[in-house]
């Protein structure tokens, strides 16, 4: 039975579309088959994760919201673009959202059918025959965040730690709560390398009484990649991957 | 004086927020009145740079655009939160952050004209020297007016692939758009990258002047936006950029 984990975050900046991005892709490279649709629609960033250019994008999640297009033609295979060289067991499959101003403009202003949305979730999950599909989010409460949360099996709430972000996040946390999520868990990103890991994780489980997924160091190999590709695959041996792959444990152990 | 001055990047997590508040104190600290308008409404933030609580906040930048009050109303003076002696003042409109208020703000927008005509009049009413506004990040109707009506504009970008064609796009508009004196920030690049290196490949990119390029900061990162980090560490080469850039948006 596919699953649906989805990612968001009170902030933006919070390294959200990377970390998805890269959990997805190790997946992928343990076989499996999954879906990333980046519902981010405001400020798209997946495409770039995955080393799609922009002109290769010719249906976007939005031409398919807009009634312009089929759903299955806004499908990019991009397993082949994570890692040149690398044979992945499994596929990634990316429904990209437009990069184009005016199509930004348009959904700042005109929005789309959240129905629609809804049902692509589903649709794509048959149609590519998937085990998991990822839903990357724009940033802050949107309609988009709550209809994730609703449909997902495991949500993740992603911040750093930042006075900014804690009064947003604890709404977000209290609003998954309320949908009755089975799991929701948070994501500490780019922590200060000198901070003491457990202390935090204490910290942060206490202030919001949330579970903590994963707690990720700030990684300057990681912030000097500047997203240009998928860490946990340019970097297999790094501690930081392999974080992310005790990540990809506890939610494959989930589900 | 009498000036105004954007802050904007193509992406959020720039560090547009706590750029703007460390910008306007160094320019408080040359004693000049100064306003700071928190126009991210869908996301608020540089209230907490500046120490001011949901308790504390009377009035919100949304109560004015809602027609609920003034615009004066709408102004907090934080210069004494910071805690230190500053010769200027500070006045901060913040935005709202209930989260109904910034539910309601995503649902029905607002009258952007009623954002120009409430800078104009902060300007007077306030007596400034400097109106700084903390736009939100992304090209909508609100950051256009906002570039449209300012005398400078600083445009923060991370060294990042995700912001560097939106920035460009950005550059385009602000050009159209005849701001006077426009200006990159190289934000939060990585110890690895080389600054001289990255201002010549940016400035030959957009052909636009970068007035600094920030390094990534253990200390600004853990400061967590509790504070204003050139009060904390006014001897830092990140406090003395700003002071450059503060000289070149001023000037």
């Amino acid at each position: 039975m596919a699953k649906i984990l989805s990612f968001h975050s009170f902030r933006r900046g919070t390294g959200k579309t990377n970390i998805t991005a890269n959990v997805a892709s190790l997946f992928a490279l343990q076989g499996k088959r999954v879906g990333v649709i980046d519902t981010s629609m405001q400020a798209p960033a997946m495409h770039i994760l995955f080393g799609l250019d922009e002109s290769k994008i010719k249906h976007s999640l939005n031409d398919y919201l807009w009634g312009r297009c089929k759903l299955e033609q806004t499908v990019q295979d991009v397993t082949t673009h994570l890692q040149p060289g690398l044979e992945l067991a499994g596929q990634v499959f990316l429904v990209p959202a437009s990069s184009r101003l005016g199509d930004i403009t348009q959904v700042l202003r005109h929005g789309f059918e959240i129905s629609d949305l809804n049902e692509s979730f589903s649709q794509l999950i048959t149609m590519l025959d998937l085990d998991i599909l990822f839903i990357d989010t724009y940033a802050g409460l949107t309609e988009t965040t709550l209809l994730s949360i609703a449909v997902s099996d495991a949500t993740f709430i992603i911040l750093r730690l930042d006075e900014q972000s804690y009064h947003g996040t604890g709404i977000m946390v209290d609003l998954a709560r309320e949908f009755n999520i089975a799991k929701i868990g948070l994501i500490l990103n780019e922590v200060p390398q000198f901070f003491n890991i457990e202390e935090v994780k204490a910290q942060v489980e206490q202030t919001y009484k949330c579970k903590i997924a994963a707690v990720f160091p700030y990684t300057p190999e990681l912030m000097a990649l500047s997203s240009t590709s998928i860490f946990a695959l340019q970097f297999p041996t790094h501690p930081l991957t392999q974080m992310f792959e005790e990540l990809v444990r506890l939610l494959a152990h989930e589900m | 004086m009498s000036r105004i001055i954007s802050i904007h990047s193509f992406r959020g997590g720039t560090g547009k927020s706590n750029s703007t508040a460390n910008l306007s104190t160094l320019m408080a600290m040359r004693g000049l009145r100064v306003g700071v308008v928190d126009t991210d409404i869908a996301s608020p933030g540089i209230h907490v740079l500046f120490g001011l609580s949901e308790e504390n906040m009377r009035h919100s930048l949304n109560d004015y655009l809602y027609g609920k009050c003034a615009i004066e109303d709408t102004a907090h003076n934080v210069t004494s939160n910071l805690k230190v002696p500053i010769e200027g003042e500070i006045f901060l409109i913040p935005s709202s952050i209930k989260a109904g208020e910034i539910a309601r703000f995503l649902r029905e927008g607002y009258d952007v004209g009623l954002l120009n005509d409430g800078f104009h009049d902060l300007l007077d009413n306030l007596e400034l020297d400097v109106l700084m506004i903390d736009t939100h990040p992304g090209l909508n109707e609100e950051t256009l007016l906002s570039i449209a009506i300012s005398d400078a504009l600083a445009i923060i970008l991370r060294p990042d692939q995700q912001d560097y064609q939106g920035t460009s796009v950005t550059v385009e508009v602000a050009r159209k758009l005849d701001v006077p004196r426009m200006y990159l920030i190289v934000n939060k690049l990585p110890a690895v990258f080389d600054p001289v290196a990255v201002k010549n490949q940016v400035e030959q990119t957009y052909h636009c002047d970068v007035a600094a390029v920030l390094p990534h900061s253990d200390e600004m990162m853990a400061l967590m936006s509790a504070g204003i980090f050139a009060l904390h560490y006014p001897d830092h080469p990140i406090t003395k950029s700003l002071v450059r850039v503060a000289d070149l948006l001023l000037a």
